[in-house]
């Protein structure tokens, strides 16, 4: 495949990544949520397989496989086995309806296209397209956090945050040192594990995890 | 003269090719039940056999219900006129472009509408008002793909999207134009009155939006309706083809030429056809006051198929 | 050509004054009215001469010393904005001669006859007077004629509310009105419009902005535009209706003039972020003004809401000439001006054809709530046919003269594509899809006028005892459904005419690009072309050939029975769907922006499982009257009632106040 398609192609791939950071916004189904973060981290690690194999840098494409191995694997599984054993319901509930964090998310679009739209004459990279891309995910990550009630939806935020700032990594520098992305990696693999041991504490100490239960928390 | 020729038998071609659409989705559906489904003889049968029937209209209804059918086939005869099949032109392509097509589409909605408000019953009333509600729902997210796809092309007419894409290749389409894509195709599942927005094989009340309308309709007027609406499903799916698979389209007038368009053209169409029909199988309809929601969700796309245009080409 | 107009003014002031004159009610009803139309015709006649022949003429007479003289200038502009009004007085006078027998025995015929004619050549006058004084003259007596032509039924409370209600906005606006005029005299040193032309080019910029925001807030009160809207739907439904159909339809239209006179002949450059203002507000109430409407059961509120939508509509397409103006492209700044005239001309057709057709519903059963309409269409057929017509062209559907010139504000819109400011490629096609929002929920609003009132089953006594109405009102109703017809075939007609009217305004050195239109055709390359004609003729060749064929090969047996009433014994008129039913999807999905509340009560007796009773009410929030209006006034009245404190009734206490006065201003002097 030529060099040129290639970057046609991981466009296309940018542009289904939005859709995807869209689609966990617009289910309403926490296992449909799953599965499109499932997918994100696909495109994701496809996006690093092409760049890897355009720019020959072979540490991305390590990078690709443990990206699928851990994102699109690994961690979906998790979530779906916290999900079944602590029965949560089916329904993802949120403080603003669908529509209305749509329209959130379309805004929040925009502002990440505004902000970098000086970045698209300073940089020589072919690939500037990536970084409102990646911020938009950053934000969106943001609205799932704080628009959701139970706290698993709430991670699922924190990880899509997580994904952006990869993808930046990936297409700004072409790569952090390996060291850096397995420390990285290793990292959230870590935080699911605690996160999902939490859970099943929070909800056996207060029955429920539904994060509004815990403002009663306060002084 | 030919060229005459050509754009009629594009249009005939468009006309009679209408049920056979149903009868594929029809078989898809059928086959995923387990059932054999109907023949494809059967599905112009349905349609032939009404004409020689006694039709029973109702003693509220005045002329509208009389004269609806007629308004509701001719404009729809006219927006097949306008779409370009297989050739970039259409018979009336010199005057028509993307907002005449969504009005006409209106004009016989606007009947249609009124129709089923004529025969006094609660029906009517209530597939009417859904119908006028979400299709505007609808319009909003259809014009604004159709207009991102104008603004990519410089050029508000089909044709002129047509040629824009057609000189262009896949990859390039497909990255700018697949949002406008999603968009329109969930506006074709509403306008064809699809599951997930509407049941096209039920009569219940809780889940009757078009047949509603048409409840009181019989005999000869049922047949112009059934018609009128398979012919609006197959230019839907017509524009989804040719705006965004715009090869094997003909330029030259020889015969092998048209042949190869045709063999085409059938093949993109079933595919699509294959695709909504996927789509029924796979969803459940959803509660009347969530499909703003799918609505939304086209918009969204739209709009980011619009920002898209303009962040990615200046 | 003056003598023409001095004819038509003539003949209303004639029409004016002839109520005090003849004695009895039916006789001054006749004449009066025959007097307005006679002007009317002339009207027609001379501003049609103008806008063919593209002359105009003057005239001066003699003024006030310091004010400058009454100068009448027919130019295009002018004289479209006559023909319009003409054009719509005609139908509505021919109209009202039936139409108000059944006030004839009060002796309120005569005011009526009074201010229904100086209500026209108000307007009239106020079109082609070419000095801010006389302008402020006449606007002023226009407003006070359609004041008391609101009052008309002052029995009714609603009809005072409305009136006062009406009274105060429109007062604020003719502030607004009068500032920015002073503000631009001042800077050209005279009252007249030559002047302020002359004087144009240099006029300071925060000037030019101040004036800018006067004129807008201004005639904007007059116009309709939303948030200044509010005395739109109260004032439009209490007039008779055919001064309803004059105020809907020429009345706001003044307005405009007077922003198309202003931003386009007296203020020079125009800066970009005007348009955006303009396009902003127009957008909003084209949207809002429909969404309302739905809500609406009254025949003529529903109407009035739809009013603020097409003047949304029609800025929307004034707005888009100020942007292309400001970007110097004036060929595309033509079009866009050429579109928004031509939808004040159908707006005006086809609003006052609906607005007579609820005057002949109310007419014949007493009632404008669509609740308790229905089944009129077989009780009254020409009616029906003509209210379709109307709600056919005002959804803008082809072939009628609606789709032709909102296709063209499509046009304008979209035509912006080609523009160097990213946010105007951006914006301008998410705007011509709101529009085509707010179109599709005008289709919505009036199948739902139409369907109810007209078509189904009787829902009450009155609707089903209604009768057609007489021949001179449904001569009126056919003649604007011929227009709204008329107009659509001959667009391209009219288009030539609207481009020179638009050409004594913008100087398009160029023509705009790929713009033509022959007898058939509009046409603007990259988009396609229209031609209602050749729509008209395909539709219904298409419908004679079903036709037909189907009376050749199909059964033609018919058997009439009930409706499907799902095996119950039969149904009733209750069973149909309501008016308040059918908005009910919008409602729900649109209840941010309504606030619905809802109120039961229910009644038992003691009885706890038996209930005798039921109460449900249902009301929408029109925000801006309940979050803007109501605190506002409710400020002012406290403000004022603490002001109250200065008025005791003690003449010592007012003489101190002169004393003290006296003293600060000696203080003040000495200083100096």
């Amino acid at each position: 495949m030529s060099s040129e398609s290639i970057v046609h192609l991981v466009h296309f791939l940018g542009m289904l990544l939005l859709i995807t950071s869209l689609g966990i916004i617009a289910s309403p189904l926490l296992s449909a949520c799953i599965r499109f973060y499932a997918m994100h981290s696909f495109l994701l690690s496809l996006i690093t397989l092409a760049i890897a194999y355009n720019h020959h840098l072979w540490h991305l494409g390590i990078s690709a496989l443990l990206t699928f191995l851990l994102k699109v694997i690994a961690i979906p599984q998790i979530f779906f086995a916290i999900s079944r054993k602590i029965g949560v319901r089916k329904e993802v509930e949120s403080y603003i309806n669908i529509p209305s964090s749509l329209f959130l998310a379309v805004i929040l679009i925009f502002v990440s296209f505004y902000v970098t739209a000086g970045a698209k004459t300073g940089s020589a990279l072919s690939s500037w397209e990536f970084l409102p891309i990646a911020i938009a995910t950053v934000f969106l990550g943001m609205l799932v956090m704080t628009t959701r009630k139970k706290a698993i939806t709430q991670v699922l935020g924190l990880l899509l945050m997580e994904n952006g700032l990869f993808l930046m990594g990936i297409t700004m520098t072409f790569g952090m040192p390996l060291l850096v992305e397995l420390g990285i990696l290793f990292d959230v693999l870590v935080g699911i594990i605690m996160m999902g041991i939490f859970i099943f504490k929070i909800r056996s100490a207060f029955e429920g995890i539904d994060v509004d239960d815990m403002t009663v928390l306060k002084g | 003269m030919t060229k005459f020729l050509l754009l009629f038998f594009q249009w005939l071609l468009l006309v009679a090719l209408a049920p056979s659409v149903s009868w594929f989705i029809k078989r898809m559906k059928a086959a995923s039940q387990n059932r054999r489904g109907p023949t494809l003889v059967q599905v112009y049968a349905d349609l032939i056999k009404l004409f020689p029937k006694e039709m029973v209209v109702s003693q509220t209804a005045s002329w509208i219900f009389h004269v609806m059918p007629f308004i509701l086939l001719a404009s729809t005869f006219v927006v097949a006129a306008l779409v370009p099949v297989l050739w970039t032109d259409s018979f009336l392509g010199f005057t028509g472009d993307i907002i005449v097509f969504v009005y006409l589409l209106g004009l016989g909605r606007f009947f249609l509408a009124l129709a089923a408000l004529d025969t006094g019953t609660t029906f009517g009333g209530m597939g009417s008002s859904r119908e006028m509600a979400l299709s505007s729902l609808g319009e909003l997210a259809l014009l604004l793909a159709f207009f991102s796809l104008g603004v990519y092309a410089h050029a508000f007419s089909f044709a002129g999207i047509m040629t824009h894409f057609a000189a262009h290749g896949p990859m390039e389409v497909l990255f700018f134009t697949n949002l406008a894509f999603g968009a329109i195709l969930i506006v074709t599942l509403a306008e064809t009155a699809r599951i997930p927005v509407d049941n096209p094989a039920t009569h219940l009340e809780l889940t009757m939006i078009h047949e509603a309308m048409i409840l009181e309709y019989s005999g000869k007027y049922l047949a112009l309706i059934e018609w009128s609406h398979q012919i609006k499903q197959l230019v839907f799916l017509s524009l989804l083809a040719n705006l965004f698979l715009p090869w094997g389209i003909f330029n030259v007038p020889t015969t092998t030429a048209l042949g190869w368009s045709v063999l085409v053209y059938l093949v993109k169409i079933f595919f699509l056809a294959f695709v909504v029909g996927w789509i029924e199988i796979h969803s459940a309809k959803l509660r009347l006051f969530r499909v703003p929601d799918l609505f939304a969700i086209a918009f969204v796309l739209a709009i980011l198929s619009l920002l898209g245009q303009l962040m990615f080409r200046g | 050509m003056e003598f023409l107009l001095f004819g038509q003014i003539v003949f209303y002031l004639a029409g004016a004054i002839l109520p005090f004159i003849l004695k009895d009610g039916g006789v001054i009803n006749r004449w009066t009215h025959i007097s307005a139309i006679a002007g009317g015709l002339i009207g027609v006649v001379y501003s049609l001469a103008v806008l063919v022949t593209g002359q105009g003429f003057s005239f001066a007479a003699p003024g006030l010393p310091f004010v400058g003289n009454l100068s009448l200038v027919v130019d295009p502009l002018s004289a479209f904005f006559i023909f319009v009004i003409s054009f719509l007085s005609v139908p509505a006078t021919i109209f009202a001669i039936r139409y108000i027998q059944e006030f004839q025995d009060k002796k309120r015929i005569a005011f009526l006859g009074f201010f229904y004619n100086l209500f026209i050549l108000a307007m009239i006058l106020v079109v082609c007077v070419h000095n801010a004084f006389y302008f402020l003259v006449f606007w002023e007596i226009m407003s006070l004629a359609s004041y008391f032509l609101v009052v008309f039924e002052h029995e009714k409370i609603q009809a005072r509310r409305a009136g006062i209600i009406y009274l105060v906005m429109t007062h604020i606006g003719t502030a607004f009105i009068a500032a920015s005029f002073w503000l631009l005299a001042g800077h050209a040193g005279s009252f007249a419009f030559a002047d302020f032309h002359l004087q144009a080019a240099t006029l300071p910029p925060a000037l030019k902005n101040a004036i800018f925001w006067t004129v807008l807030i201004g005639f904007g009160t007059k116009a309709g535009i939303i948030p200044l809207h509010i005395w739109l739907p109260e004032a439009h439904p209490q007039a008779p209706s055919h001064v309803s159909a004059l105020m809907s339809g020429v009345m706001i239209k003044t307005a405009v003039y007077a922003l198309i006179r202003f931003f386009l002949s007296f203020v020079g450059e125009v800066p970009l972020w005007w348009g955006v203002v303009i396009l902003s507000l127009a957008i909003i109430s084209a949207v809002l003004g429909i969404l309302y409407a739905l809500m609406e059961r009254d025949l003529k509120r529903l109407l009035a809401f739809s009013s603020i939508e097409n003047i949304g509509i029609i800025l929307l397409g004034f707005g888009m000439t100020l942007i292309f103006v400001a970007t110097d492209k004036p060929a595309y700044a033509s079009f866009a001006l050429i579109a928004t005239l031509f939808h004040v001309l159908n707006h005006a057709s086809f609003k006052g054809l609906l607005f007579l057709g609820a005057g002949a519903v109310l007419s014949k059963t007493h009632t404008g709530n669509a609740e308790e309409l229905g089944g009129l269409i077989k009780r009254m057929p020409w009616t029906a046919v003509c209210f379709l017509t109307g709600a056919v062209a005002i959804s803008a559907l082809p072939p009628l003269n609606g789709f032709v010139s909102k296709w063209m504000i499509f046009c304008s819109l979209l035509s912006a594509h080609q523009s160097q400011e990213l946010a105007v490629r951006f914006f301008t096609p998410i705007l011509a899809a709101l529009l085509g929002f707010a179109g599709a929920l005008a289709a919505t609003c009036f199948v739902k006028a139409f369907g109810i009132c007209f078509l189904g089953e009787p829902r009450s006594e009155q609707a089903r005892h209604a009768v057609e109405v007489s021949p001179s009102m449904q001569w009126a109703m056919g003649l604007l459904a011929g227009s709204c017809l008329g107009f659509a075939l001959l667009a391209p007609w009219i288009v030539s005419i609207l481009q020179k009217v638009s050409g004594t305004l913008i100087e398009a050195d160029t023509p705009i690009p790929n713009f033509t239109f022959n007898g058939l055709f509009i046409t603007l390359a990259d988009f396609g072309q229209i031609s209602p004609l050749v729509f008209g003729w395909m539709l219904s060749g298409a419908i004679l050939i079903l036709f037909a064929a189907l009376a050749i090969f199909a059964n033609r047996k018919v058997m009439l029975a009930p409706s499907w009433a799902c095996g119950l014994p039969g149904l009733t008129a209750r069973m149909q769907y309501t008016a308040t039913g059918y908005s009910k999807p919008i409602r729900r999905i649109f209840s941010f922006l309504y606030q619905p509340t809802r109120q039961v009560e229910l009644e038992d007796e003691g009885h706890e499982i038996l209930r005798t009773a039921q109460r449900f009410e249902s009301k929408t929030t029109h925000v801006f009257d309940e979050w803007i209006y109501r605190p506002l006034a409710k400020c002012m009245l406290f403000v004022s009632k603490k002001a109250k404190l200065m008025q005791t009734g003690h003449i010592q206490l007012y003489l101190s106040y002169i004393f003290i006065t006296l003293i600060v201003l000696l203080v003040y002097w000495s200083r100096l």
